[in-house]
């Protein structure tokens, strides 16, 4: 083959510039909004002091001295383990928090992981081939859409040992729902595509085209929709623990802290109000990042498939 | 005849990693009158879809437009969204070049259609409807009472060409910018497109920007052509005089290029070698 | 290549496809289709948009499901096989699609596209994988330069030039054109016809080439179906068809041929 016609396009022509890159440029434009900077920073940092802090704090941060209960904040007369003062039992509240941050971010992350990942498979599954399993996928969908999930975690684990894993389970279970929904809505589109029917031709079976041509593709907008779902589960799993069915000590979480403190509220505020602000600050860094996410790489579709079910927020 | 679309030195250029690329386009004006039709010509990746685009106010990030675009007196150029939403539809309508991929597949074609005519023209669901079936009659599509509740992957590849066409006329711009929409329409399909579309020019005084790189098309529908290369417009003119002494050499290589000129598969790229040289030096410079 | 063995490539007899559609009304959109492709030949249908063209390629393929008929390749009735039964003899007949923006996965490299298949047809990796893409690319005219470029990259002629690349990893026998150039500007589409005819001449390949651009399909096919509303209304040579259109419809598509 010599004589191929190709002259003029031999050199790679000027419209193959290469357009910048995907990650690079989401780096790049993240730079550029304050808020979205702020945001992955305050979580940035809360994965680093859940990673790292914990084995060293842990028997100081369930140490309990009676001497020190309900110690105000803001004074380093008792060390700087005590800054932000002690809970009721004299246990101080700065390493509550970093032990707190750990089960939070533990939790709220598996949870959110585990039902995006069931979720899209589910959806992907669903979309593509349609029919019955369709049919009785989304009927399932539906339904746990109607129950208020709150009231379905509640029940779950009135019945199972509150532990963990449990909490895990419960809380990814009630949100598969969301992530099956985008995925669908998204396979639905990509399966009439023209490169699924060139799969099709060199003689890819379904599963093949359902793993590498379409889930790549779904991949970025199911990240979004996990951001935003990041902010709620957290919001969801404080609401458990407050109610006391989610973690039990001496594992401890934000939500726990704050029911611990309530009987406290008018004395000691501290107790209380800290890790309200770390669930609120939390939750916002999330949902402002997931917001910025959604507008940055996919402007056109992402949350539109997010339906909030009727009875408006969820938990907490 | 009043000036509709007063384009002016309109650039276009893509932000990378690495700073600005090199312009899409670059310098481009232009006059369009109601009832005009321009005929926008040049090789591919020359800025005929840029352009269009910049016309709809629909370059994005990482792209910037510079320059001037008044429409109706309208400035678009960093106009806010609320001014191109107004005029988008109603005012400029557009066929998009990839039109074969660009209705939503989730949707009916009915659907689609209704939804515009009743958000924009304000009309019921039922007379919406009517109206759909209509237009999809009038691109040709046969048995439209049935085919109105069909998927966009029901369509053969020019009927959803077709059925972009209709979307786009359906709102009655007065500025219809046709980004090579006839590429999927054999001959006597797209004569009745053209048919209709000068139609609408003649009648209703719709001006119109059709990007093509069919000679014998651009002559069919326009008076007045333009032909782009590499971001600038090189030729412009009456169709007449640029096609009988064209003098751009990307413009002598369209024509001769044209299957409907060649005598054997192997006349089509001669035209093209004998006029590698001039384009290279041009794009060097 | 078997070419040698007598006989043709392709035999379809009877072929019709039914779509079904709302409250039971259907759409043939095609109607009892026989036809043989010689091997080497290239053979050309037209016919309006909507006709059914692609229908009857996709058909051909089993990428739609004919609702009756045979299509036989080289003696083995494809339309008798099951689908797992199937899968060996995609490689043999390939596809090109017309709109090669939408017909290239967005967000795969030029080498993933080009050697994806190969991960199918496990017998054909080849031994190293990266030269072989760079030589398919090669044969269609592009610089390996281009291997880790992603379709967004590459113009519509560059693109069009990777899905046959692609198509030609397969070694396969037939291919189905459908519309190969209609998205592409005039002086790319001289290109890819160039470099298609070149293809089929040094490997012998055998096209079914669909078209609604006549005075391309004059230049490239031997012989031609003109198909309207599902049916065949003429068959012949291209020169006789062009020269002597005994059809109303062909005559009226030759006469609404613009000129330049
Ligand atoms: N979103 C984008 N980002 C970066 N570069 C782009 C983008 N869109 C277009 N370009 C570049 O702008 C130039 C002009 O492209 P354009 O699509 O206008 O060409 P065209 O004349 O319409 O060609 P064709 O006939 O192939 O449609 C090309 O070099 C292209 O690579
Ligand atoms: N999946 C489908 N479901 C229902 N009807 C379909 C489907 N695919 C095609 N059709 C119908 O079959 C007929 C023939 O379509 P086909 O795509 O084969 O036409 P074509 O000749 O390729 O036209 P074009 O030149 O416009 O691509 C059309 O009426 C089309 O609406
Ligand atoms: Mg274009
Ligand atoms: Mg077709």
């Amino acid at each position: 083959m010599s004589s191929v016609p190709a002259a003029s396009e031999l050199e790679v022509v000027p419209a193959a510039d290469p357009r910048p890159t995907g990650g690079r440029l989401t780096v790049h434009r993240l730079l550029r909004s304050p808020s979205a900077l702020l945001s992955a920073s305050w979580l940035a940092f809360l994965v680093v002091v859940a990673v790292a802090l914990p084995p060293f704090v842990e028997t100081a941060a369930n140490r309990q001295d009676l001497s020190l209960r309900l110690l105000p904040p803001f004074s380093l007369d008792e060390g700087f383990a005590f800054v932000l003062g002690a809970d009721s039992l004299g246990r101080p509240e700065l390493l509550q928090l970093v032990m707190g941050t750990r089960s939070s971010l533990l939790v709220a992350v598996t949870a959110v992981a585990a039902a995006a990942v069931v979720g899209m498979a589910l959806g992907l599954v669903s979309g593509y081939f349609g029919g019955w399993v369709d049919e009785i996928l989304m009927r399932i969908a539906d339904v746990m859409h109607t129950i208020p999930s709150l009231l379905l975690a509640l029940a779950v684990l009135y019945v199972l040992q509150p532990s963990v894993g449990n909490l895990v389970i419960v809380l990814a279970v009630t949100r598969v729902p969301v992530y099956l929904r985008t995925a669908r809505a998204e396979a639905l589109a990509l399966r009439e595509r023209v490169f699924v029917e060139s799969s099709r031709a060199v003689g890819a079976r379904d599963w093949r085209i359902i793993r590498t041509d379409l889930a790549p593709l779904v991949v970025p907008t199911i990240r979004t929709v996990a951001m935003l779902e990041l902010a709620s589960v957290l919001l969801a799993a404080a609401g458990l623990s407050f109610l006391g069915i989610g973690l039990q000590r001496p594992d401890v979480d934000w939500g726990m802290m704050v029911a611990d403190g309530r009987a406290y509220l008018a004395s000691a505020w501290w107790v209380t109000v800290l890790p309200g602000v770390a669930i609120v600050l939390t939750a916002l860094a999330a949902n402002l990042l997931s917001n910025w996410l959604r507008a940055a790489e996919d402007p056109a579709q992402a949350a539109r498939f997010v339906r909030r079910p009727r009875g408006g927020r969820r938990a907490a | 005849m009043t000036t509709l679309l007063e384009v002016e030195d309109l650039r276009v250029e893509f932000l990378t990693d690495a700073g600005p690329a090199r312009p899409a386009v670059n310098g481009v004006d232009l006059r369009l009158g109601a009832g005009e039709t321009l005929a926008l010509l040049g090789e591919s990746g020359s800025g005929k879809s840029v352009t269009s685009r910049a016309l709809m106010g629909l370059v994005d990030f990482p792209g910037v437009v510079r320059g001037s675009i008044r429409f109706d007196g309208t400035e678009l150029v960093d106009a806010p969204d609320r001014t191109l939403r107004r005029v988008r539809g109603t005012g400029i309508g557009m066929v998009f070049q990839d039109s074969l991929d660009s209705l939503n597949p989730v949707y009916t074609v009915g659907a689609q259609l209704t939804e515009a005519l009743q958000v924009r023209m304000g009309m019921t669901r039922a007379d919406a409807r009517s109206r759909s079936v209509e237009l999809l009659e009038a691109v040709g599509i046969v048995d439209a009472e049935q085919r109105v509740d069909a998927y966009p992957h029901q369509f053969s590849g020019g009927m959803r060409q077709r059925v972009c066409i209709a979307m786009a006329v359906a709102l009655r711009p007065r500025l219809l910018i046709a980004d090579e929409p006839t590429t999927a329409l054999d001959v006597t399909v797209q004569a009745g497109i053209l048919r209709l579309l000068r139609g609408l020019t003649e009648d209703t005084g719709m001006a119109m920007v059709f990007v093509t790189h069919d000679l014998a098309v651009a002559k069919q529908v326009a008076e007045r052509v333009m032909v782009m290369f590499d971001g600038r417009a090189v030729e412009e003119g009456s169709i007449g005089n640029v096609f009988a002494a064209p003098s751009h050499p990307y413009t002598r290589r369209l024509l001769s290029a044209h299957p409907g000129r060649a005598r054997h598969w192997r006349d089509l790229t001669k035209g093209e070698a004998r006029d590698d040289d001039g384009e290279e030096t041009h794009r060097a410079g | 290549m078997q070419a040698d063995q007598p006989g043709p490539v392709l035999e379809v007899r009877g072929l019709r496809t039914v779509f079904d559609g709302r409250g039971g009304r259907e759409t043939v959109a095609v109607d009892d289709a026989s036809f043989d492709v010689a091997p080497g030949q290239c053979l050309a249908v037209v016919g309006e948009s909507g006709s059914g063209k692609s229908t009857l390629a996709r058909s051909v393929l089993r990428l739609v499901e004919p609702t009756a008929g045979r299509v036989r390749y080289r003696g083995t009735d494809l339309t008798a096989l099951d689908r797992r039964a199937l899968r060996p003899y995609r490689r043999h007949l390939q596809m090109i699609f017309q709109d090669p923006y939408a017909s290239l996965h967005p967000r795969q490299s030029v080498l993933r596209l080009v050697s994806e298949p190969w991960r199918i047809h496990r017998d054909l990796m080849p031994e190293d994988p990266c030269a072989r893409v760079a030589e398919l690319l090669e044969q269609v005219g592009m610089p390996p330069a281009v291997i880790d470029m992603h379709p967004t990259q590459l113009s519509g002629g560059q693109r069009q030039r990777v899905a046959i690349a692609r198509a030609l990893g397969l070694e396969p026998d037939v291919l189905v054109l459908d519309e190969p150039v209609s998205a592409l500007d005039v002086s790319i589409q001289a290109q890819v016809i160039a470099l298609l005819m070149e293809l089929q001449q040094s490997l012998g390949l055998t096209y079914l080439f669909i078209s609604h651009d006549l005075a391309l399909v004059r230049l490239v096919a031997s012989e031609v179906i003109v198909m309207h509303h599902g049916v065949f209304v003429e068959t012949g040579t291209t020169e006789r068809v062009f020269e002597d259109p005994r059809d109303e419809y062909t005559r009226s598509l030759l006469a609404a041929s613009p000129h330049l």
